[in-house]
Parts: structure tokens; C-alpha cells; sequence
């Protein structure tokens, strides 16, 4: 489970990034994080790996207080970041190795990763190539792959579809979903608001560090979600709607 | 649906994400670390470099170490010659300088050259050849090399070169990038995504980065000892083998001080290029401008007299002196011979030798030990300038980890500045035990007169043996390692600074 309460973060300079953000996100959910950018959602995430530390409020993974056990807490996460960033003069299944073993999982087959590799979609030829010649879509389909041999029980993405093809969007929707089967708690920030309708069970919109709204899957089926999220972003802040979170 | 707890439960049963040791999480990223560096383009070129000059490096050091053990054995078979001869069975104490058959080359304090100065050039080339003891004081002897002047104006490549300059370099090529490259590439919020804590990860990358390094460390000493048998010097000879060892050992933790130094800039800054505009400054400065800056203050604060201006000095000591012995000799002989100008020739010497002798000797005597305090007063006190201006210019090195390298390097080579300190000590031990056994109560003086002299036995000379012998300093791997150990000291402090500084800096790094 992944879940904060009254989070917030203030950064140096002054700036709110994150104000009293509330959270919860269940076993087998999926939960899109929408807004422009500065809007907080990186903060979040930064939040929810103990990048930075908040200023006050609680993040918790596993119902474990990211701050007070970080370590403790990155046992049962995995993160997806919007360029996944790989080890360029490794293969794809060398970088599999390493991370998996950062993680504490030792002693996993090379047919373990061949296997993980071909559920994400990676093409066989590419297994042992190394990923400094991969495109965009490769290296993100290795970086959920990074995610399921960890297999935790909570996943954060940060954009990850940003800038994938469709058919590459349309894979990754599908791993998504697969991972929701499975029993993830996924959280999932991005701009993309139509992939955001097709897989999320709900939605919050934030803006200036603030989530201004939030919708169920169900509640969606009855509105449009892309007139919310310009509504929202063309109007101010409206707090009464904070009263429909979940 | 599973729930939560269901879901948790099951991934502990899996082992899913055991919480990995941190040793197991140090290995992992230091392998990564290796792998990664050993492929790097610029490991390969520096590495090949400094594996290839290694070579050239030690026959240059073994021939010059060979043309000076050739002297050395020629100055010994010389001096035992001399020894079994007439000079070695009576030790007259003539003075060196006007003398004909100067019988003190017995006593001659001969330095040998040190065999790992084929590795470590250091002084060893620049020191004396050997110490004349005279009863007017230590006389030094040439040189042992000749100067090289192209090489001692741009420096001499040796193992300390390759290791200070080479592969210092390629530890600020490696590490530079190590925090912020990753930070840049994004890898860095990947790793810290693991359940490893930010030490851990530090930690892995210095292991990497060390062990990286000792490889070309490891086979340029490994070529070089078997370059140096090659080429007719023994190092594999139990003492000087275990310099060697010692002299790698400090090298591999010169280049780990300077790894550190690289992870310690590049924790502080949040682009690769920045850090690697700071740490080529910081190489620059500490490799390459302190040394020579350091010296050239020191000699400006605290100036050493020349040799020349030391040589005028004595001589007109000398001369002041000795006119003074010269007159009052002057008197004795006219007072004896009847002689106006106080001359006595051979014929009036022999016939007065006896009123001569016992009037003459004593200030002739009294000439040589007055001037030998003098010139021994000039002499001490010149050392004591030239040490306060090597202290002051070791105090300012100490700013840099390359010249206590340096320091270290060569001092556990027995080429450095230290086994000089220790040789000179050695040398005035001597003189002084030789002025206590010999020339303070001279068997034979030289009774000198206008144009000629005339010895004057005033007791039974002594043997070589009944002498004391000269005890030069030692050159054994544990007195190296004590004279090396400030140096040593130093770098230590320094690669602890850099580490703890890196540890301290990464743990505030911002990761975003």
C-alpha cells in the first residue's frame, strides 16, 4: 500500500512544492497523479523514495514511515522513472542482474531475466545487447522489468509514457494492467490524460502542490476527465472539492 | 483481489526483496564499478601508458643505478687496497689538502647506491660519492651521477613519476564523474530507488574505483621488478623487495587519496563537467605547481647561502688564521734558525728539528683544530639554513597529497631527502669520533715551512683497525619505513579527509 498523510514540502528557497497531500492507494490499484508541470507530482514521488525529506505529514510504504525507515521502506518499492536511466555499456540482462541483487534478490537464472524480459516485450536479440543503442520504449520496457524481478508489493512511475510511440503506450498499459492483477499498488504520475482514464481506478489532479481533485474509475465513467483537468487548470484552487477524496 | 497484507505476507515468503547485506550491496556495486572503468577509454589509455613506460622507465633507473654501483666498487676496491698498504697500517692524519699521498682516503665514508633507485631516482644521483675526514674537517666528494640537464629541468621518469603523475591522473579521470555523472545520466535515483543506504553505495564506489586502480598499479611494479632483474639489478633481494612492496603499497594509497578526492568534488557539485574542471585545477595545482611553487617560496623566506660564497668564506677564515700561525711560526723559525725572512731549509730544519718540532707542532696543531671549528661552524650552520629551508618547503608541500607522495616515495626508496639527513648524521659522527681518536692529538704533523713541509711523528700511528669505522646509516626496510612515516602519515590524513568529506557530502547530495 502507498500512502501519505498531510504530506508537505517546502523546499529551501521558500517554495511549497507539497501542501498537507493525502494518499492512499490499495493492493491491486492503480492511481494517476495529473497536473502540469511544478504542479508536485515529482515531489510526491521524490517524497515516497526519501529523495528529499518532508517538511511535515508522513509518506508511508507499506505502512512504513518512508522518512523514519528508508531503507526499510525501498525493501517494497520499485520506481519507473520517465527516462529510465540504465547502465549504457551493460546489456539489458547485466542491468536486470544489477539491480535485482541491489535489491537483495541473489541467485536469480539468466532464463529468470530472459523470461521477465520477454513478459515486458523486449525483443529476444536485444536480451544481451547493450542498452546504450536502445531506444526510449526498450529501456523503459527494461526498467519495468527492473520492477517486476523485484517484484515489491508498491510501484511508483514518474511520466513513464511520456514520449513512448502508441503501440509502445499500449504495451506498457498492458504490463500496467498485468501488474495490477498481480495485486501492485501503483502510483503513477503523467500528463497523459486519455492513457491516465483507460487504466487508473482513480485520478487526482494537483496543482501548486495541492491535489484539487480526485476521481474514481467509476465516478470518471460519467464525467470527461480532459474537461476536468482544463477546468481545473484554467480555474483556481476550489478546497471543497478536497471533501470528495476517497 | 489480494489484500495488502496478502500480498506483503506472500512477497516475504518469496524472498521477493530480502533487505540485501550491506557488503553483498558494496560488492555489487564496486563489480559494476569495475567492469564499467576496466572498459573505459580512458583507463585503457592511461593504463596501457603507464604499463608501457615502465619499462624505459626502470632501464633508465638501472643504468644510471649500474654506472654508480660500477664507482662505488671501484672507490671500495681503491680503499681496501689502500688499507692492506702502507697507509692502512699507519694513520698518520695528514691534512687532505696539502698532502702528497694522502693516506686519509682509508677512512673514506663511501656511499653505496641504493638498487630500488632503479625504480625511485630520488637524491640518490645527487648525493656525494663518498666523505674525506681530514683534521680540518669533512671534505665531500663529487657527485655520484653527473647531472642530467634536460632531465633535472623537466624531471626524470621514474616509477614515483609514472605513479604521481600518470595514474594520479587517471584516478581524477575515473571518480570525476562517479556522483554527479550518474546524477546526470539518472542511473543515481535508480540506485538509491534500491534498498541500500548512501554509504553503502559510496563505499562500493570507492572499492570499485581502488581496485580498478591497483591493476595498473599491480602490473607496472610487476613488470618493473622483472624489467629490473632484466636489466642486472636484483630487487628481488629480500631488503630491497620489501621496499618495493612498500613503495607500492603507499602508491596504491596515493592513488585511493586521490579517488577520494574525485568522489569527494564530484559529491559537491551537480554536473559532471564542473567536477572535472575542479579536480584537473586541483591536479594541476597539487601535481604540478606546488612543488616547484613550494621550493622556490622557501627559498625566497629563507635563503642558503652557495657553496661558492661558502668556499670564499672559509678560505678567507683560512687565511686570517693561518697568517696568524704562519707569523708566529715565522718568529720560531728565526728565533732558532737566525734566519731573517723565519724561512728553514732542509738542512736547517733537520739540524734544529727537535726545538723546531716541539715549538712549531703545537701551533700547528692549535691552526688545524681552530680551523677546523671554524670551517665545521660554517658548515653546520649552512646544513641548519638548508634544513629550515627544506622544512619550511616540506610544511608548504604538505597542502598537497602529491608531494607527500613524493616525500614518501622516495624516503621508503632510500633515495630521499631523509637518507641524506641520515648520511650527513652518520658523516659528523664520524668526524667527531675521528677528532677524539686522531686528529685532536695527531701522530704526525706536517711542519710546514715556505715551499716545503716536513712530517713531524709525534707518536706511534695508529692501524685502520685501532680507528673507529664509519657506521653508515641504515638502509634496511624498517629504518626506511620509520624515516617515511611522517609522509606516510600525511597521506593517510589526507585520503581520510577526502573520504569522510566524500561520505559527508554525498549524504546531503541532492539526488533530484
Amino acid at each position: 500500500m502507498i500512502e501519505a498523510t498531510n504530506l508537505s514540502k517546502r523546499y529551501e528557497d521558500g517554495v511549497l512544492a507539497l501542501d498537507a497531500f493525502n494518499l492512499r492507494v490499495e493492493s491491486g490499484r492503480i492511481y494517476c497523479l495529473l497536473g502540469a508541470n511544478g504542479a508536485g507530482k515529482t515531489t510526491t514521488i521524490n517524497l515516497f523514495l526519501n529523495f528529499i525529506e518532508p517538511t511535515s505529514g508522513q509518506a508511508f510504504i507499506n505502512r512504513i514511515d518512508v522518512a523514519r525507515s528508508p531503507i526499510e521502506s525501498k525493501k517494497y518499492v520499485s520506481y519507473v522513472s520517465e527516462n529510465v536511466m540504465l547502465y549504457g555499456n551493460f546489456t539489458a540482462r547485466q542491468n536486470l542482474d544489477f539491480f535485482a541483487r541491489l535489491a537483495g534478490r541473489r541467485d536469480i537464472k539468466k532464463d529468470e531475466y530472459y523470461m521477465v524480459l520477454r513478459e515486458v516485450g523486449l525483443q529476444e536479440k536485444a536480451f544481451e545487447q547493450r542498452v546504450k543503442e536502445f531506444s526510449k520504449g526498450m529501456r523503459q520496457k527494461v526498467g519495468i522489468a527492473i520492477a517486476i524481478i523485484k517484484d515489491a508489493p508498491a510501484i511508483l512511475l514518474d511520466e513513464p509514457t511520456s514520449g513512448l510511440d502508441p503501440k509502445a503506450g499500449a504495451e506498457f498499459l498492458e504490463t500496467l494492467d498485468e501488474l495490477r492483477q498481480r495485486g501492485k499498488s501503483i502510483l503513477m504520475s503523467t500528463h497523459d490524460i486519455f492513457r491516465a482514464k483507460e487504466i487508473a481506478d482513480a485520478v487526482g489532479i494537483m496543482k501548486e502542490g495541492r491535489k484539487v481533485m480526485e476521481r474514481t474509475r467509476e465516478e470518471l465513467e460519467h464525467e470527461d476527465l480532459q474537461a476536468l483537468y482544463l477546468d481545473y487548470m484554467r480555474g483556481g484552487y476550489r478546497p471543497d472539492e478536497e471533501k470528495r477524496t476517497a | 483481489m489480494t489484500t495488502d497484507a496478502d500480498d506483503v505476507r506472500s512477497f516475504d515468503q518469496r524472498g521477493g526483496a530480502a533487505q540485501p547485506k550491506a557488503l553483498s550491496a558494496i560488492r555489487t556495486i564496486a563489480r559494476r564499478e569495475i567492469a564499467e572503468q576496466l572498459s573505459s577509454a580512458r583507463f585503457l589509455i592511461i593504463a596501457l601508458l603507464v604499463v608501457g613506460l615502465t619499462p624505459l622507465a626502470v632501464y633508465v633507473g638501472a643504468r644510471d643505478y649500474k654506472s654508480r654501483l660500477e664507482d662505488y666498487n671501484r672507490l671500495v676496491a681503491e680503499q681496501q687496497k689502500m688499507i692492506a698498504g702502507p697507509a692502512g697500517r699507519e694513520v698518520k692524519g695528514f691534512d687532505v689538502g696539502w698532502s702528497e699521498g694522502n693516506d686519509l682516503a682509508v677512512l673514506r665514508a663511501i656511499r653505496p647506491p641504493e638498487p630500488v633507485s632503479a625504480l625511485v631516482r630520488g637524491l640518490d644521483g645527487a648525493l656525494p660519492q663518498y666523505w674525506d675526514f681530514s683534521p680540518t674537517g669533512i671534505v665531500t666528494g663529487p657527485l655520484a651521477s653527473r647531472p642530467q640537464r634536460i632531465a633535472d629541468v623537466v624531471g626524470h621518469l621514474d616509477m614515483a613519476f609514472l605513479m604521481r603523475v600518470a595514474l594520479g591522473l587517471l584516478a581524477i579521470l575515473l571518480a570525476f564523474d562517479a556522483v554527479a555523472g550518474e546524477k546526470e545520466l539518472g542511473t543515481l535515483r535508480a540506485v538509491l530507488s534500491q534498498p541500500i543506504s548512501r554509504a553503502a553505495l559510496l563505499t562500493g564506489k570507492l572499492a570499485g574505483g581502488a581496485v580498478t586502480l591497483l591493476l595498473p598499479l599491480a602490473a607496472a611494479f610487476l613488470i618493473a621488478l622483472i624489467s629490473a632483474q632484466l636489466f642486472g639489478v636484483d630487487l628481488i633481494a629480500a631488503g630491497a623487495l620489501a621496499k618495493v612492496v612498500m613503495l607500492a603499497l603507499t602508491a596504491g594509497a596515493y592513488l585511493v587519496c586521490f579517488y577520494a578526492l574525485g568522489l569527494f568534488v564530484s559529491s559537491l557539485v551537480s554536473s559532471q563537467k564542473t567536477s572535472l574542471v575542479v579536480l584537473l585545477v586541483v591536479w594541476v595545482v597539487a601535481v604540478l605547481a606546488v612543488p616547484p611553487i613550494a621550493t622556490m617560496v622557501a627559498q625566497a623566506a629563507s635563503p642558503v647561502p652557495t657553496s661558492q660564497y661558502l668556499e670564499t668564506r672559509k678560505d678567507a677564515l683560512d687565511l686570517d688564521i693561518r697568517r696568524q700561525a704562519e707569523l708566529e711560526m715565522g718568529g720560531v723559525y728565526r728565533e732558532i734558525t737566525g734566519d731573517p725572512e723565519g724561512n728553514a731549509d732542509t738542512d736547517k730544519y733537520y739540524k734544529n728539528k727537535e726545538s723546531i718540532d716541539r715549538r712549531i707542532v703545537p701551533i700547528e696543531v692549535g691552526y688545524l683544530n681552530r680551523r677546523r671549528q671554524i670551517l665545521n661552524e660554517i658548515d653546520r650552520d649552512a646544513e641548519r639554513r638548508a634544513a629550515n629551508q627544506n622544512r619550511f618547503a616540506s610544511l608548504l608541500m604538505a597542502i598537497s597529497p602529491a608531494a607527500a607522495f613524493a616525500g614518501a616515495a622516495t624516503d621508503l626508496a632510500g633515495t630521499g631527502d631523509a637518507q641524506y639527513a641520515a648520511w650527513l648524521e652518520s658523516v659528523r659522527r664520524y668526524q667527531d669520533s675521528l677528532n677524539a681518536a686522531l686528529f685532536d692529538d695527531p701522530p704526525t704533523v706536517m711542519i710546514r715551512n715556505r715551499g716545503a713541509s716536513f712530517p713531524a711523528e709525534l707518536r706511534k700511528p695508529p692501524t685502520v683497525a685501532d680507528l673507529p669505522s664509519f657506521a653508515p646509516p641504515r638502509r634496511d626496510a624498517a629504518a626506511v619505513l620509520s624515516r617515511s612515516l611522517p609522509a606516510i602519515g600525511l597521506l593517510g590524513l589526507f585520503t581520510g579527509v577526502f573520504i569522510i568529506g566524500g561520505f559527508f557530502a554525498f549524504s546531503r547530495y541532492d539526488v533530484r
